[in-house]
């Protein structure tokens, strides 16, 4: 591949006339070294993939299906950085994968062929500059600056980021959002100018905001450049935009591999292997209606699919959501419930003297699910912070349970009444063992030996994790330990959870599990506030929303008022769900069409 | 000494971000333009050391050189200006060695008994002798120090507090005692403040604030670019200069998890209940799993990065705008970093002998 002005050019070489395969494997196997007798399973089983060139390939599956490994052993780093004698390789590592016709080698990794983007934006960051984070791989490569700041320009300028060029010798990581990181680490690989790029789950991590600028960024790739990129992904949404194929791993196994139509118009397959799927296909699946004999995939198919269904129904005009006898979708009387939480004019300095709060007023009742939305440096986790008393309030008065939390000791206790489980659960986990997990802030917090034990038994039973009390939280899948730190928060027995992102990077069977934990939570009384950026959870669980912008409430309200309103959509920069993007594309045809959010809501209108 | 870089400062890359004033340094944030870090790292690195020098050549001198100390205290307040230090850090920073100031004087005030010219205080604190025996007051502090301890769970306060008591009561009130022996053991101490033990005090004071303000304003005015440049200069291995660069982003990315693994033990309820010194400490290392987890599961992701740009072990790398040409004013202070060299290992005039304030 070689480069001419702004564009990438496909070297003839691979190409086989309008067909050539970037990059393939056969065969392949391959498990984890371990220090015991025993082998690991294999991680991977007799993958066979082909990539062609200029191609967008998609690859999605639970979480634990080998996604991660894959790509690893694609670029080469598995087996090669695993350190196998040759005796041992042949026990971890079988098969053939060749790229542009080459076999993959220990040297492939390092030959800039192709590039890999990570999930977390943070880990590939390797130095503490813009600028010499760009050129870091030219100057492995050894090449002069004036061809390392060219490059460097062209692949910033490649991701929509050249704005950042002027002063980019300055720019530390931590002034980069999310989404910016990401660009960054897309950049320095388009720098080194592969021919194949692997992205590894890259929008998982971020914001609606950074998902938008890293989806934008892939799509001016497909556009611009025809790169060949694999693009490991659990949204089902972009794997449907960009991607010309899909391929379903699940434990280690391809299972299917096709176009995105064909794709999710497997059920059965999808299904066994709890695979994500669209809000349309899932629409779809409930109903049978079907767009050219499968479920639609975008909006417009959407609308063809189902305004057939609805053009013969009529419905009494109305503003409230259908009932279709789901509770999260009660309103809930908030006239009669109890205040739990009352803040008034709240601010908050960082000590750097960033202004995160700007006088916020709100109040939460007893017994509701309250979404907590906004994008990265809102305000809604500094907020969150405060009602847990991790952070004390600049000014302003906020009173949890009747309590001041401006009194020290007050905010001392307030875990007994405020809990507060952080989005990555790693950060909580403080013991060796996962009983020891929930006794933890029991013991913070002065409970006696006896009433711990019943406590932890109780807590663990409440989790689905009596089986898993002696182990090491270390070895629980993302999942279990996500649960683990939500019954290490819940033991403490809070009157409010707080939940910070509970459904990130996770695949669908998890987001399930966690929200039906959290609903179990809601009916025993609890009030749970949920910070999240997922729009489908909050349209299929939440009761109320409230929207942060720029430290300020943007919107206070139900999600069917936030959701159908485009004007409030716009003020506070949020995305509908796409059950409910649909319903409000059809009633521009049908205005009597009452709002609908939830899949399970469409069920009961179709 | 050159550079490989064609440096031009002109370049957009290399001029400040438009409307930002600060910027990341290896702990703190400094401004663009602040003075001091205009000088190489080199001579910067050199002048603080030698400045360092000469001040403990002036704290030991014999007698204190209060006026030398003073002096480069000055210049060494000037540097910590210069530093472009944000005014709010920089406050906390001098609150903090507030403190550690003071319990220095005070410490070489009470239990360096030196006598000079005056005596200004005498007060004798121990006998040499310890005795062995009973007393009204040992059973009072003994009471309250086990009855604030069940009321509150706190030993150290209640000692304190025991301590404070029992001190008044000798004095005010004297109680019984019955002694059952003397057995000598160690020798006797005195707090003697004399005027050479206070000209003493303070000339350290001043010297070791000096230090501390010069130190501050080195962390605080280095990069990680800058100090990879300076490793290349002195051609340093790749390998350590390439580990370097890597720890620094480690460590920046271990301060952000320790903040967040923190604020989860607040959540756990950490602070609910008055910690003991050896609760604090067991506090502390539980910090230790959460971080060895995230280490572990960044190191492999890190690696993997690595990897994917094209890194080997021993893999060399060209320089690319880390490296920066010394200039008139890194030779300036590097004449200034000989002359100091000279003051702090060769022969030395002591200035306040000189101007006759001590003899």
């Amino acid at each position: 591949m070689a480069i001419k002005g702004e564009q990438y050019e496909v070297s003839p070489a691979h190409m086989e006339g309008n067909r050539s395969v970037a990059l393939s494997s056969e065969g392949l196997w391959w498990r984890y070294p371990t220090y015991s007798d025993t082998p690991n399973p294999w991680t991977l089983r007799n993958i066979a993939l082909e990539v062609e060139q200029g191609e967008c390939f998609g690859i999605t599956g639970p979480s634990g299906a080998g996604k991660t490994t894959l790509c690893r052993t694609l670029l080469g780093i598995l087996p090669y950085s695993a350190r196998l004698t040759a005796e041992q390789l042949p026990q971890h590592f079988r098969g053939v994968i060749n790229l542009l016709g080459e076999p993959v080698t220990a040297k492939t990794a390092h030959a800039h062929q192709m590039g890999m983007v990570l999930q977390d934006p943070e880990n590939q960051f390797l130095r503490m500059s813009l600028l010499h984070e760009l050129g870091l791989g030219l100057q492995m490569q050894d090449l002069a600056n004036d061809e390392i700041l060219q490059r460097s320009y062209e692949a910033l300028r490649w991701v929509g980021l050249e704005h950042l060029w002027h002063g980019a010798a300055y720019l530390h990581p931590a002034d980069l959002s999310g989404g910016q990181k990401q660009r960054v680490a897309i950049a320095a690989f388009l720098a080194l100018r592969p021919q194949v790029l692997i992205l590894d789950e890259p929008t998982s991590d971020l914001d609606p905001v950074g998902k938008r600028e890293v989806i934008e960024t892939i799509a001016r790739l497909r556009r611009d450049y025809r790169m060949t990129v694999i693009l490991v992904e659990q949204d089902p949404e972009i794997l449907t935009a960009f991607c010309d194929r899909i391929a379903l791993l699940h434990e280690g196994r391809i299972e299917l591999v096709a176009s995105p139509a064909d794709f999710y118009a497997q059920r059965t397959i999808l299904e066994e292997c709890g695979a994500s799927v669209g809000e349309l296909t899932r629409i779809s699946w409930q109903t049978g209606y079907t767009f050219e004999s499968r479920p639609p995939l975008t909006l417009e198919e959407g609308v063809a699919a189902f305004a057939p269904a609805l053009a013969s129904r009529t419905f009494k005009v109305q503003q409230e959501p259908v009932g279709v006898g789901l509770a999260p979708t009660q309103p809930v009387g908030l006239a009669s419930a109890q205040p739990v939480v009352e803040a008034e004019q709240v601010y908050y300095h960082y000590g750097d003297g960033t202004l995160a709060l700007k006088g916020i007023d709100l109040t939460l009742y007893r017994g509701e699910m309250l979404a907590l939305l906004g994008p990265n440096g809102s305000g809604k986790t500094t907020f969150a912070k405060i009602l847990a008393g991790i952070y004390r309030q600049t000014k302003g008065r906020v009173q949890v349970l009747g309590k001041d939390l401006s009194s020290r000791k007050v905010r001392r206790l307030l875990p007994r009444s405020v809990g507060y489980v952080f989005q990555n659960p790693d950060h909580q986990l403080f013991c060796r063992k996962v009983s020891d997990e929930i006794e933890y802030g029991l013991k913070n917090l002065g409970m006696d030996a006896a009433s711990r034990r019943q406590r932890v038994s109780e807590t663990l039973a409440a989790v689905n994790l009596e089986r898993y009390a002696d182990e090491d939280p270390l070895f629980l899948s993302k999942g279990q330990r996500q649960r683990l730190a939500v019954a290490a928060v819940l033991a403490m027995g809070p009157d409010i959870l707080i939940v910070d992102e509970p459904t990130t990077g996770q695949d669908q069977r998890s987001i399930t599990d966690i929200m039906r934990l959290l609903c179990d939570l809601q009916g025993q009384g609890k009030t749970v506030l949920i910070i999240t950026h997922d729009m489908t959870l909050v349209a299929e669980y939440c009761q109320r929303v409230v929207a942060f912008r720029d430290g300020l409430v943007a919107f206070v309200g139900t999600p069917t008022e936030l959701f159908s309103e485009p004007a409030i959509l716009s003020k506070t920069g949020l995305r509908s769900p796409t059950a409910a993007a649909l319903a409000a594309r059809l009633r521009q045809d049908k205005p009597d069409l009452p709002p609908i959010l939830t899949v399970v809501q469409w069920k009961s209108v179709l | 000494m050159n550079s490989s870089n064609s440096l031009s400062t002109d370049a957009p890359y290399l001029q400040p971000p438009p409307g930002r004033r600060y910027v990341r340094s290896f702990l703190f944030s400094r401004r663009i333009s602040a003075p001091f870090a205009k000088v190489h790292l080199i001579p910067r690195t050199l002048l603080v050391l030698c400045m360092s020098g000469v001040q403990l050549r002036a704290i030991n001198a014999t007698p204190p050189d209060i006026i030398s100390a003073s002096i480069l205290w000055i210049v060494s307040l000037a540097l910590f200006y210069c530093s472009g230090m944000q005014a709010k850090t920089a406050r906390i920073y001098l609150l903090l060695t507030f403190p550690a100031l003071f319990s220095l004087f005070t410490t070489w005030i009470f239990f360096n008994p030196v006598p000079g010219r005056a005596i200004l205080w005498r007060y004798p604190l121990y006998s040499g002798t310890l005795v062995l025996g009973l007393a009204v007051w040992q059973l009072l502090w003994l009471a309250i120090v086990v009855g604030y301890f069940l009321w509150t769970r706190k030993l150290v306060t209640g000692i304190f507090i025991a301590t404070v008591v029992a001190i008044a009561q000798t004095l005010l009130l004297p109680l019984p005692a019955w002694t059952f022996a003397r057995v000598a053991f160690f020798h006797p101490l005195t707090i003697l403040v004399s005027d050479y033990g206070l000209l003493v005090a303070i000339t350290k004071v001043i010297g070791y604030s000096g230090m501390v303000f010069t130190t501050i304003a080195l962390v605080v005015t280095s990069r990680d670019a800058e100090l990879i440049g300076t490793l290349r200069q002195l051609r340093a291995p790749h390998v350590i200069i390439f580990f370097l660069s890597t720890v620094f982003r480690a460590l920046n990315l271990a301060l952000t998890d320790y903040e967040t693994i923190h604020q989860a033990q607040i959540a756990r309820a950490i602070n609910a209940r008055p910690r003991s010194f050896i609760r604090r400490l067991r506090d502390l290392s539980s910090i230790a799993v959460p971080m060895v987890a995230m280490m572990i599961r960044r190191s492999s992701e890190i690696g993997d990065a690595l990897i994917a740009r094209g890194y080997r072990l021993g893999q060399a790398s060209a320089d690319f705008y880390e490296t920066a040409p010394f200039r008139l004013i890194d030779w300036i202070v590097l004449a200034c970093c000989l002359g100091l060299l000279y003051l702090a290992v060769g022969p030395y005039s002591n200035m306040t002998v000189v101007l006759h304030l001590w003899q």
